[in-house]
């Protein structure tokens, strides 16, 4: 049944005469990967270097809350709960069908590496769009933004409150990074009380 | 593995792999231009941030023409449809190429950046770009302003050529 994802997921290239893609939530498009990354490439070299760790923390919370909106207005289309509807509606289903839905879209081949209902989730990609930044950009730190925000963004959606309450009540850290040489990412998300 | 399906398999059923420029593509929403220019404007500032915004799109919508018309230059009439097809099928909406000139041109937003929710920001490098590869010139060649005029549909959009 996820198939009736990718179904979906195929229909979103067809944008009609206004250049609308009315699915999933409507609003949608499709951006070449470079934008984004060439973006926080030119971001984080242009900051202050004394201040990097600040301009790093804006494109996160920028991200995170991004994400937040996109995933909500996703989980509520009536193409994700027919398509998701065989994943059951239990979380981990609905977590499943997400990121099953995000391979279609490009942005990462994820799977739940790790689920503690309400507390902790650990996400691990073994391919993301993200990480191409490393062709051009060298980092000692993950720079997976999008990705870490929508990992928190699942569980703020699961298990937080009600949207749009729930934003950051959970947080995500990277803690392994194709763009910074490691063989896959990691994407640790836990409750704010669990820090 | 993924419970879910083959990696590859979602790509291919996706359809969305390639851009014009044969670039990855990403599916996002239009929110997601303006949260980059958000994050840009908080990391380094507003003018500068809208200006790197502007500068980043208009580097990529000119390898994206450059990729879709490349060698011998289309005609004029060619260009402008491959331009406003191009931003359509993005999903970002209907850009009307009004003029088009080596000098510059005249281009409309129909709705306008609001109601697409589009920073101007990203329009205008759109613009710059591609005005920039259908002329031949360099990223950089062409300014982009906003303009408003009476019984517009949507935004208009000023091309000039720099120097």
């Amino acid at each position: 049944m996820m198939a009736n994802l990718v179904t979906y997921a195929s229909m979103m290239c067809d944008a009609d005469g206004n250049g609308s893609i009315p699915i999933f939530g409507g609003g949608l498009c499709i951006l070449p990967s470079t934008l984004w990354l060439l973006l926080v490439e030119r971001l984080l070299r242009r900051a202050d270097p004394m201040r990097s760790g600040a301009a790093e923390d804006a494109i996160r919370a920028a991200a995170a809350g991004y994400c937040y909106r996109l995933a909500h207005g996703v989980m509520e289309s009536p193409e994700f709960m027919e398509g998701a509807r065989a994943a059951g509606q239990e979380p981990r289903g609905r977590l499943e069908a997400f990121l099953s839905l995000m391979a279609a879209w490009g942005w990462a081949d994820a799977e739940t590496a790790f689920l503690e209902p309400g507390k902790k989730l650990v996400v691990h990609a073994r391919a993301y769009f993200e990480a191409d930044i490393r062709d051009t950009f060298q980092s000692a730190r993950p720079l997976a933004f999008m990705l870490s925000g929508m990992c928190g963004a699942l569980m703020d959606l699961l298990f937080a409150a009600p949207f749009p309450r729930g934003l950051a009540s959970f947080t995500c850290t990277q803690t392994r990074g194709i763009e910074c040489g490691d063989r896959y990412g990691e994407f640790v998300v836990t409750g704010k009380d669990a820090l | 593995m993924s419970a879910s399906i083959p990696f590859e398999q979602a790509l291919d059923a996706g359809r969305a792999r390639r851009y014009l420029n044969a670039d990855p593509a990403v599916v996002m929403s239009r929110e997601s231009l303006s949260f980059m220019e958000e994050a840009a404007v908080k990391a380094i500032g507003s003018a500068p941030g809208a200006e790197l915004l502007f500068q980043t799109m208009e580097d990529v919508s000119y390898r994206a023409m450059k990729w879709a018309a490349p060698g011998a230059p289309l005609p004029e009439a060619d260009i402008r449809a491959l331009m406003e097809e191009h931003f359509r099928r993005s999903g970002l909406g209907r850009l009307v190429i009004q003029a088009m000139a080596a000098g510059g041109g005249r281009a409309e937003l129909l709705g306008g950046c609001g109601n697409a929710g589009i920073p101007a920001a990203c329009v205008r490098g759109y613009l710059a770009g591609a005005f920039a590869a259908a002329a031949g010139r360099m990223p950089g060649s062409f300014r982009v302003r906003k303009d408003t005029a009476q019984n517009a549909a949507g935004d208009l959009f000023i091309i000039e050529a720099r120097g």
